[in-house]
C-alpha cells in the first residue's frame, strides 16, 4: 500500500468503525491469536476484549463485598484486561493476546495479605477474599506487643472514569493498514540502503510496534470506584548491519530517535518525521560502519550516553533506592537495603550531579478534566503524554507530577498508601526543615495480579534548557566514548552495573575517529552519579520501556517508562570483554 | 466430542475450595487423576489431523515477609495460584501457545479451548529433522526413576506454618538492637504431560520451602543473611536461621576496603551452588562453552568427554531421588532424567542433550544439570580458614551472569560483606567485591572441599532481562570450597 494515502484523515474515519456485535469472550486468563498477514478485518475482532467495564465494575464492588462478609476490616482490588498487539511484518502473521488479572488486597488489625489471579470471575474473587483473610488472620501470628502497625494513609474517596487521549484506535485498523503501517516508506529507504550497498555497507531498518490498550478498575472498601481505559505504543525501530545480532564485540545497531514509547493512538506514528528519522539513523549507521575499528586502552574516560541509555541508568539505580518500602528496610532480604536512605542521606542532601532532576510523570494539564487544553500544532499535541498514564494510581490517588531529585538534592520519596504513615518512624529524615517527604500522587503502580508497588508507570529527567545536541555533547568531549544504544544492567542491590551491546565510538579532538572493539563500560552507582558533567537539551531525550524488577515471592515485573536527555560523565571505567580464541583448562 | 461428559470436572472446584478455606488437608494442586483428565478433555477437543501433546502445570505458592527486630512492621503476605494448560499448536513465528486458567467448571473450560482453537492453526504432526534419526515410538517406552519430592507438612506450613516461622524469627532479635526481615515461602506444584499417542504420560509432583533471615544494624554498618531450603517445611529450623544470621552480623561490622586482586578463596556452599548453578548451560551438547574443544564446529564433533576438565577431587552428579533435594525424573517433554555422573574425579563423563540431538549422538537425552550434587570433602570451614595464609572468605554472590559462554568467564559481585583471613585467623571484615571469574578454572584451583548440603539461595530478585527464574530454584547440594587465586576484580563500591 502506498505511504502517501495512509493520510491521517482516512485514519480519523477508519476510527469511527464500532466493534458492534462483539459477545464477551469466555473469561481468560491470558489468550493469543495469531492474525493473518493480509485482511481487511479490524484486529480487535480476532479476539474480542475479555469483559466490558462494567461487567468489571460489578466484579470489583463484589469482591470487596466478598472480603468485608469475610472479616475483611479493608479491601482493595485491582481488575482488568489488558490486550497488546504486534503487527506482523512480510510473511509473519501478527499477534494479538488478551490478558486478565485481578489483585486483591485485605488488612486485618494492620496485617496485610494479598492474592492475585489471573481469571476475575465471581467465584474467583469470592474464593480469593476468604483466602486473603484466613492468611492475613494466620500471619497474626506474627504480630507481637513491639511490631507497629501501621495505618494506611488517608486519602479522599474518589469515583469516576478516564480515558487516555487517543485519537486514532490502533485496534480498530486492519491487519492490512497495520501491514502498510510498518512497510510504509520502505521505497522511500530503498535509495539511502542501496547508495551505502555501493560502498559495501550493508544495513537493514526493523521494526517491532507494540500497541497496548487496557480496561483497569479500582475499588476500595473507602467508597472508591475508579474505571480507566488507557492505551499507547511502545515503537522500536533499530537500523543495523545484518549480523549485528551475532556480535559481541563491536556490534552495529543504532536506535532511532523519536520512535518510543507514548500513550496515544495511530496519530502518534503518523507524523511527518517519523520516516525522516528512519533515514537519519540509517546514514548515521552507515557512517560508523565505515570507520575502522580498533582497541582502547583500559581505563577511566569521559563518556557520553545517549537518551535511551542515560534512561536505563537512572531508572535502574535512581528509582529502586528511591522507593520507601526499601528505605525502611522492607527489601532487605530480598533486593537489599537503599543507598539513598537514613542515616547515610537525607531528604535535603546533595546525592548527586547538580545538573540531574528526577521526576515522576503526571498527567499533562490538559488530560486531566476541567483544565484547558493547550494549542496544538500540526494536529499534534505540544508534550507527548507519557506511557502508561492514567487519572489514578493503583492506590486510588489522583496522579501527579512528584519531583524525586531537584538540581541534585534528594527531595522527595516514592511512597504508597501502605508506606506513607511509616514516615514518621524514620527519624530524621530530612535534614533541612524536618518535615517528611513522600507525597502520594501516581506513585503505587502493579501489573495485573501483582501487588502495587512504588514503581510509577513514567519517570523522566529533565533536559537542559539551553541548547546542547548529541553532536555537541560530543564536540566537547575532547578525548572520550559516546556510547550509542545498549543495555545497562545494574544488581539488584544497585551496586553497580555495566553496559553492554552497544557502540562504543571514540572521540578525539571532538571527532568519531573509530569504533572500539572488545570493550564495555563498568560503573560504581554512587560514584557515576557524582560524575555526571552535562546534559543534552530535551532532542536528545529518549524513552525505554522496562520492565522493573519488583523483589517478593513471585517477583513482579511491572512495565515503566524511562525518560531522560544525553549525558556527559567522567571518570567511567572502560574495560575489556574477555579474550576471544581457544580456551584451554588450567590444570 | 461426547468424552467430555463422562469425565468429572469437580476437582477444580474443590481445588479454588481448598485455596478460599485453607484447610490442612486441602491438597491444593490436581493430582495425577485430575490433571490427566484435564489433558484427555483438552486433547479431544482440538482441531486437526494430529492431537499435540497437552502438558498441565498446578502450582501454588504462599508467601510472608515481615521487617522483624528493633523495628518489627506488620507481616505481609501474598498467595499465587496458577493452573496452566499448554499444548503446541502455530502462532505466528512461535510454536507454542499457554492458556492460564482458573477456571472451574467444565463448560467454561470447553469454552476457553474452543475459543483458542478458533484462533489458532491447527497444529501439524512433527516431522523428523533432517538430522536426526529420531523414533517417536521411542517415547512410548519411557519409563521414569521413582522420587518422593512431596511433602503433605508444606502444604499444611501454607495455611498454619507461616506467622509462626516469622514469630520465631522476630522471637530471635527480641531485645537485641539488630534490625532484620525475613522471608518465608513455600511452594507446591504438579507437572502433567499427556504425549500425542495419548497413552503415554508422565507426572511429577513436588513441594519446596525456604526461609530467609538478613539482619543490619541500626548505622547498616553490619550486615548478615542467613537461610535454609527444603522440600520438608518442618525441617527448617527459624531459631537457627536467626542465630546465622546475627551470628554473620556480628562478624560483619565496620567492614573496611580491601585491596582488590587475587586471593585465596574460601567459598561458603551458597557461593559454590550459585557457581554450579551458573554452570548449568555447559553441558548441553549445542552451547558454546568449555567443554568444547578449540576444533568443536558443529554437533557431533568430538567434545572434551573422557578428558580431564577439573580438579580430580570434583565430582558432579544428578540424581532425581537425591533425598536432599531431587527433582522431576523427566524433562519438559516427558523424556526421562536418569542418574547422571557429569563429572567424575574430575573428568568429564556426561553432555546434556534433547531428544532430537541426543539420538543422533548415540548419547543418553538428558536435561541440563540445574539440579545437581557436588561431592564433598573432609575439610571443614574453620579447617580452611586455619590452613589459609592470606583470603578471603564470600558468603554468597549477587548478579552473578555468563558474559562469555565460550569461556565461562563470569561476574557479579559479593554480598553482605567478606572476611579477611590473614595468618589462619579472621583479621577483619572487608566491603563486597566485584568477582570477574570462570567457574571451570576456579574448579581446577581446588585447595579443599567440605561437608556438603542443600544451598539456600535466597529471594533475591532476578536480573530484569530474565524472567524465567522463579523461585523456587531446583536444588543444589554442594560443599564449602577452599580456592586458589580467585579473582577480586574491583571494590563493588569503588569511590
Amino acid at each position: 500500500m502506498n505511504t502517501s494515502s495512509l493520510t491521517r484523515r482516512r485514519f480519523l474515519g477508519q476510527s469511527s468503525l464500532t466493534l458492534a456485535g462483539l459477545a464477551v469472550a469466555p473469561r481468560l486468563g491470558a489468550t493469543v491469536a495469531a492474525l493473518p498477514t493480509r485482511s481487511t478485518r479490524a484486529v480487535a475482532t480476532f479476539l474480542r476484549p475479555a469483559f466490558e467495564p462494567e461487567t468489571l465494575r460489578t466484579l470489583a464492588t463484589g469482591a470487596i463485598d466478598a472480603a468485608l462478609h469475610a472479616g475483611a476490616e479493608w479491601a482493595d482490588i485491582r481488575l482488568g484486561d489488558r490486550r497488546v498487539f504486534r503487527p506482523g511484518a512480510g510473511n509473519l502473521s501478527g499477534e494479538l493476546s488478551v490478558t486478565c488479572g485481578f489483585g486483591l488486597r485485605v488488612r486485618i488489625n494492620g496485617v496485610e495479605a494479598f492474592v492475585g489471579g489471573i481469571d476475575p470471575v465471581p467465584e474467583r474473587l469470592r474464593d480469593a477474599a476468604q483466602s486473603a483473610v484466613a492468611t492475613a488472620r494466620e500471619l497474626a501470628n506474627a504480630v507481637s506487643a513491639e511490631t507497629q502497625l501501621f495505618p494506611l494513609a488517608p486519602v479522599p474517596v474518589v469515583t469516576g472514569e478516564w480515558r487516555a487521549p487517543i485519537e486514532i484506535d490502533p485496534f480498530a485498523l486492519s491487519v492490512d493498514d497495520h501491514a502498510a503501517l510498518l512497510g510504509g516508506g520502505g521505497g522511500a529507504h530503498d535509495g539511502v540502503l542501496s547508495r551505502w550497498r555501493r560502498r559495501g555497507v550493508g544495513i537493514a531498518p526493523g521494526q517491532w510496534w507494540e500497541w497496548v490498550g487496557e480496561t483497569r478498575v479500582f475499588a476500595s472498601s473507602d467508597g472508591s470506584l475508579l474505571t480507566q481505559c488507557l492505551g499507547g505504543v511502545d515503537a522500536n525501530v533499530l537500523v543495523g548491519k545484518s549480523d549485528w545480532r551475532l556480535q559481541r564485540d563491536d556490534v552495529l545497531a543504532l536506535g532511532v530517535d523519536g520512535q518510543h514509547a507514548q500513550t496515544g493512538g495511530v496519530e502518534l506514528v503518523l507524523r511527518p518525521t517519523w520516516f525522516a528519522d528512519i533515514e537519519a539513523a540509517m546514514e548515521e549507521l552507515a557512517r560508523y560502519a565505515t570507520l575502522p575499528g580498533g582497541v582502547l586502552d583500559v581505563g577511566r574516560y569521559a563518556v557520553v550516553l545517549d537518551g535511551p541509555v542515560h534512561a536505563q541508568l537512572l531508572g535502574q539505580t535512581l528509582l529502586p533506592a528511591l522507593s520507601f518500602n526499601r528505605v525502611l528496610g522492607n527489601e532487605l532480604d530480598l533486593s537489599g537495603a537503599s543507598f539513598l536512605a537514613p542515616p547515610d542521606v537525607h531528604v535535603g542532601d546533595q546525592v548527586c550531579s547538580p545538573l540531574l532532576s528526577y521526576r515522576v510523570d503526571g498527567l499533562p494539564d490538559e488530560h486531566v478534566p476541567g483544565h484547558r487544553p493547550n494549542m496544538y500544532r500540526e494536529g499534534m499535541p505540544l508534550e507527548g503524554v507519557p506511557f502508561g498514564a492514567r487519572r489514578w494510581d493503583d492506590d486510588g490517588v489522583p496522579t501527579t507530577t512528584v519531583p524525586l531529585i531537584e538540581r541534585g538534592t534528594l527531595v522527595n520519596y516514592l511512597a504508597s498508601r501502605a508506606t506513607h504513615s511509616a514516615l514518621a518512624t524514620i527519624a530524621p529524615i530530612s535534614s533541612t526543615s524536618g518535615t517528611v517527604s513522600a507525597p502520594l500522587g501516581g506513585i503505587a503502580h502493579a501489573e495485573l495480579a501483582s501487588r502495587p508497588a512504588e514503581r510509577p508507570p513514567s519517570v523522566s529527567a529533565e533536559p537542559a534548557s539551553s541548547a546542547m545536541s548529541l553532536d555537541d555533547l560530543a564536540r566537547h568531549l575532547g578525548h572520550g566514548v559516546l556510547v550509542r544504544g545498549g543495555t545497562v544492567d545494574v544488581d539488584p542491590t544497585g551496586m553497580g552495573g555495566y553496559i553492554y551491546k552497544q557502540m562504543l565510538l571514540e572521540v578525539r579532538g571532538g571527532r568519531i575517529v573509530r569504533r572500539i572493539r572488545g570493550a564495555r563500560l563498568q560503573f560504581s552507582t554512587k560514584r557515576v552519579l557524582r560524575n555526571l558533567v552535562t546534559v543534552g537539551d530535551a532532542r536528545t531525550s529518549g524513552t525505554v520501556l522496562q520492565r522493573s524488577i519488583v523483589p517478593g515471592v513471585p517477583w513482579a515485573f511491572p512495565q515503566q517508562a524511562w525518560t531522560a536527555p544525553a549525558a556527559q560523565y567522567r571518570d567511567v571505567d572502560l574495560v575489556l570483554l574477555p579474550g576471544f580464541g581457544p580456551f584451554s583448562f588450567g590444570a | 466430542m461426547c468424552a467430555h461428559r463422562s469425565l468429572d470436572f469437580s476437582f477444580l472446584a474443590r481445588r479454588a475450595d481448598a485455596a478460599a478455606t485453607a484447610t490442612t488437608t486441602s491438597r491444593r494442586v490436581l493430582t495425577r487423576q485430575e490433571a490427566e483428565t484435564l489433558a484427555k478433555y483438552v486433547q479431544t477437543l482440538i482441531r486437526g489431523e494430529w492431537r499435540p501433546p497437552v502438558t498441565v502445570t498446578s502450582a501454588v505458592t504462599a508467601a510472608a515477609i515481615q521487617r522483624v527486630g528493633a523495628t518489627s512492621q506488620a507481616p505481609q503476605g501474598a498467595d499465587v495460584d496458577e493452573l496452566r494448560v499448554t499444548w503446541p499448536t502455530l502462532l505466528g513465528s512461535y510454536n507454542s501457545v499457554n492458556v492460564d486458567t482458573n477456571v472451574h467448571d467444565a463448560a467454561t473450560l470447553r469454552r476457553v479451548i474452543e475459543r483458542v482453537a478458533a484462533t489458532q492453526t491447527p497444529p501439524r504432526p512433527p516431522t523428523l529433522d533432517d538430522d536426526t534419526d529420531a523414533d517417536p515410538s521411542l517415547i512410548s517406552h519411557f519409563t521414569y526413576l521413582p522420587v518422593a519430592l512431596w511433602h503433605d507438612t508444606t502444604i499444611a506450613g501454607m495455611t498454619q506454618g507461616r506467622g509462626a516461622a516469622l514469630a520465631a524469627l522476630h522471637a530471635s532479635l527480641r531485645g537485641t538492637a539488630w534490625h532484620g526481615m525475613g522471608t518465608v515461602a513455600l511452594a507446591a506444584q504438579s507437572y502433567f504431560l499427556l504425549t500425542d499417542d495419548g497413552a503415554t504420560t508422565a507426572y511429577g509432583e513436588m513441594t519446596d520451602s525456604e526461609m530467609s533471615l538478613s539482619v543490619r544494624s541500626a548505622d547498616g554498618a553490619a550486615v548478615g543473611w542467613s537461610s535454609q531450603a527444603h522440600r520438608n517445611w518442618q525441617q527448617l529450623d527459624p531459631a537457627h536461621v536467626a542465630h546465622e544470621a546475627i551470628a554473620a552480623a556480628e562478624q560483619h561490622r565496620n567492614p573496611v576496603r580491601a585491596e582488590p586482586g587475587r586471593y585465596t578463596a574460601i567459598l561458603s556452599a551458597t557461593a559454590v551452588g550459585q557457581l554450579l548453578r551458573a554452570m548449568a548451560y555447559a553441558y548441553n551438547v549445542r552451547s558454546d562453552s568449555p567443554f568444547n574443544p578449540p576444533t568443536y564446529r558443529k554437533l557431533g564433533d568430538r567434545d572434551r568427554r573422557g578428558e580431564r576438565v577439573f580438579d580430580p577431587r570434583i565430582t558432579l552428579s544428578t540424581d532425581p531421588a537425591d533425598p536432599d533435594g531431587g527433582d522431576y525424573p523427566f524433562s519438559d517433554d516427558g523424556v526421562p532424567s536418569p542418574t547422571t555422573t557429569w563429572v567424575a574425579q574430575g573428568v568429564l563423563k556426561a553432555r546434556s542433550a534433547g531428544l532430537d540431538d541426543a539420538l543422533p549422538l548415540g548419547i543418553t537425552p538428558r536435561k541440563n544439570p540445574v539440579s545437581i550434587r557436588m561431592q564433598g570433602g573432609p575439610t571443614s570451614v574453620d579447617a580452611m580458614i586455619a590452613q589459609c595464609e592470606r583470603g578471603i572468605y564470600v558468603n554468597r554472590f549477587v548478579d552473578l551472569r555468563v558474559i562469555d559462554e565460550h569461556s565461562g568467564t563470569m561476574s557479579g559481585f559479593t554480598r553482605d560483606g567478606c572476611l579477611l583471613i590473614q595468618h589462619g585467623k579472621i583479621a577483619h571484615p572487608v566491603k563486597d567485591f566485584r568477582m570477574f571469574e570462570s567457574p571451570f578454572l576456579v574448579l581446577n584451583r581446588v585447595a579443599a572441599l567440605g561437608t556438603p548440603r542443600r544451598v539456600a539461595f535466597g529471594f533475591i530478585a532476578p536480573q530484569a532481562t530474565d524472567y524465567h527464574e522463579h523461585w523456587p530454584l531446583p536444588p543444589v547440594i554442594a560443599p564449602p570450597m577452599m580456592v586458589t587465586d580467585f579473582n577480586f576484580v574491583a571494590l563493588a563500591d569503588a569511590t
